[in-house]
């Protein structure tokens, strides 16, 4: 039996209903999901002290709070509620995810105790500074996307992040990641780079995102011996160089920058791995017919161009794939 | 473990875009057809109304494809799609008339609906991939029952933001992303049926005075900053205004009633439909009826309290709406249990 408060009705002119409802679950249940019930307060849950698996997304709290007793709990989804401060976790010392992505969150904090946490989601909250992570070493997987970040920083202590997700802030500078060799996917499209750089100690670095930002010059990927999927998208980039520091990627995409030359397509000849190649909508596309023609008679071992099978023949929806179509993408994974 | 592999929804997304480029940017639709706006995601929300105001498909063919279902699942194996297999003609799916004394003049029902969707399939609620790959899907299978118009979050620049981008890297990956990126690159911006009803996700341009323009955009396309393709995806109608004005959004324009009535009266139209805004009924009509706003995402990020609606258009064009509002479901749930107990 849980105690919920929900709002029934809300016009929009001040005029809200709600309502106070008992809920029956079983006292031993392990999981519970309330997505989507327009809870604005739950509580009662030392009725059931056995949760471990607590889904809350989409709803109306306003409060992280009445979970203190649900020690056993090792994953929490507060996703998209109206939750403004990070509180009373401190109990829940077995948590491994924790979700509140689509809140209110200005500050990250309230964490110190949770030294099991493995994954944490922040995306879309007012998120300015990254802090308040210094006992969390067990973390694997940050996610902060969409929020107000200005610095990369309070970062290079976790020793076993392996994917970090900063994409739709306004980093300008690559910084505050040295030493985090475990470290495997690193995601920053969508803010105010312009140079890359920052990125030598990141030898386990398997996959990079730098789309829509603001990069002139291919450099500062040297230290990333082990890189696999390099993502330029939408930047100003005029001229492919400095090939020999990702030799030995298998996909890169460099669509919409302002590439003009065939000739620099010519050095993409090095990469003795490359399969997937993105390269559309850049100067040195005129039509699809030439374009795709010289790119097959450069590249003969490219398999994936712009997305689609280097056989894919335009126009016919149905036609037939062959099976190294499904290879090429499970080579592709990362995770 | 999703059900689908990335390569599965690679290919899902390469035939429909084939198959979607191939058809005009401006559709030239008949009636009847239903037709639905924003769903942001909300696939639970798709599935109830879908149930609602009836399926693409016939009783048949849902019969049919259960089949195929049971025995795949059975097998293990991947329903092997035929090579070179030809379009599948509909006309073979309906269901030969049958004679009645009483019902000489009555309409041969084909046991489905045909649906035009005004965009927005992505973002914010939390299954923008399987709101995608349904309605793909459905489009692929029944080529001419599906609609999918173009809403101004079917952009990189914007979803990258507002959730799907991320939702795709988590799940699969960002090569994913580019293939469902490069299949909302070639989807048309606006439908007219039966030459009369103009449907767009957005809304009117100053800009187009005549449907000939749609011939000098080439895809696959971004949706540019500026220019009709931006408004047909991003403006708003605002009852204040009389011209065409700048919108806080900061893409597009603002629309006035007499801008309306001179962009019917120039392309020889009768009434607008369209979505891209919270309506509290799931409809709202502006100037008159010569505008109608529709929504189709009921309590829109959890915080509007929004019903959702769908429009059908009968062979005569007479609309009738249908509303859902989810607050019904939760009665199914034991909360109207609790409530009777209670008194």
């Amino acid at each position: 039996m849980l105690q919920i408060e929900k709002i029934v009705s809300n016009k929009g002119n001040g005029d809200i209903i709600k309502e106070i409802i008992s809920h029956n679950v079983d006292e031993d249940i392990t999981e519970l999901s309330l997505i989507r019930h327009r809870i604005q307060k739950i509580w009662q849950f030392e009725n059931t002290p056995g949760i471990r698996d607590l889904s809350l997304r989409w709803n109306l709290l306003k409060k992280i709070d009445h979970f203190q007793c649900l020690t056993s709990l090792t994953r929490l989804n507060l996703n998209d509620n109206q939750i403004e401060k990070l509180e009373n976790l401190e109990t829940l010392v077995n948590l491994v995810f924790l979700d509140v992505s689509y809140n209110r969150i200005t500050k990250i904090e309230g964490l110190s105790e949770l030294i099991n946490l493995e994954e944490l989601h922040l995306v879309h909250n007012k998120i300015i500074t990254i802090e308040g992570l210094e006992t969390n070493t067990a973390m694997k997987y940050l996610e902060f996307g969409d929020n107000r970040i200005q610095k990369m920083e309070n970062l290079s202590h976790l020793v076993n992040l392996e994917r970090l997700f900063l994409g739709a802030n306004q980093i300008r500078k690559i910084e505050g990641l040295d030493g985090m060799a475990q470290l495997k996917e690193l995601s920053l499209p969508g803010n105010a780079l312009q140079i890359i750089e920052g990125l030598d100690t990141l030898s386990g670095l398997k996959s990079i995102s730098l789309a829509q930002n603001g990069i002139r010059k291919i450099d500062g990927l040297s230290g990333l011996t082990n890189l696999k999927s390099l993502d330029l998208n939408d930047n100003i980039i005029e001229k492919l160089e400095n090939v020999e520091q990702f030799k030995g990627i298998s996909s890169l995409m460099i669509r919409k920058n302002k590439l003009n030359c065939w000739q620099d397509v010519r050095q993409l000849k090095k990469l003795e791995n490359l399969t997937v190649l993105t390269m559309e909508m850049n100067p040195l596309y005129s039509s699809d017919y030439t374009y795709r023609n010289r790119v097959k008679e450069i590249l003969p071992d490219v398999k994936l161009l712009d997305g689609f099978p280097i056989f894919w023949v335009q126009g016919d929806p149905y036609q037939p794939i062959p099976e190294e179509f499904y290879e090429v993408f499970d080579n592709l994974h990362v995770k | 473990m999703d059900l689908f592999c990335a390569a599965e929804l690679a290919e899902l997304c390469h035939r429909a875009r084939e198959l979607i480029w191939s058809e005009p940017i401006f559709l030239k639709l008949e009636a009847p057809i239903c037709v639905m706006g924003d769903i942001h995601g909300q696939f639970d929300d798709l599935l109830a109304m879908l149930d609602m105001n009836g399926w693409p498909l016939s009783s048949q063919e849902f019969e049919a494809l259960k089949d195929i279902t049971v025995r795949s699942r059975e097998t293990g194996k991947r329903p092997q799609s035929e090579p070179h297999s030809t379009q599948p003609e509909s006309s073979n799916d309906v269901k030969p008339p049958v004679a009645a004394p009483k019902s000489v003049n009555k309409e041969v029902t084909t046991g489905y609906k045909r649906y035009l969707f005004l965009g927005d399939y992505v973002d914010r609620g939390p299954f923008s991939m399987e709101v995608v790959i349904l309605l793909t899907a459905l489009k692929l299978a029944y080529p001419d029952r599906i609609y999918l118009l173009r809403g101004n979050h079917e952009s990189r620049s914007v979803n990258t933001s507002y959730g799907f981008y991320r939702e795709v890297n988590y799940r699969y990956d960002a090569q994913l992303y580019e293939c469902f990126q490069n299949m909302f690159n070639v989807f048309p911006f606006c439908a007219v049926i039966n030459n009369t009803i103009m449907c767009m996700h957005g809304g009117i341009s100053e800009h187009l005075t005549s449907f000939n323009q749609f011939s000098v955009f080439k895809r696959p396309l971004e949706i540019p900053d500026v220019g009709v393709l931006t408004d047909l995806t991003w403006a708003d109608p605002d009852p204040t205004e009389k011209g065409y004005k700048p919108s806080a959004r900061g893409a597009s324009f603002v629309f006035g009633p007499p801008a309306l009535r001179a962009f019917l009266k120039k392309l020889d139209l009768q009434m607008v439909i369209r979505g891209h805004q919270v309506v509290e009924d799931g409809y709202e009509f502006f100037d008159g009826r010569r505008l109608v706003t529709i929504f189709s995402a009921p309590n829109y990020c959890g915080q509007n309290d929004n019903t959702a609606a769908v429009f059908s258009i009968d062979k005569k064009l007479k609309i009738s709406i249908n509303v859902f509002r989810p607050e019904s479901r939760d009665k199914k749930r034991g909360f109207e249990k609790e409530r009777k107990a209670k008194k």
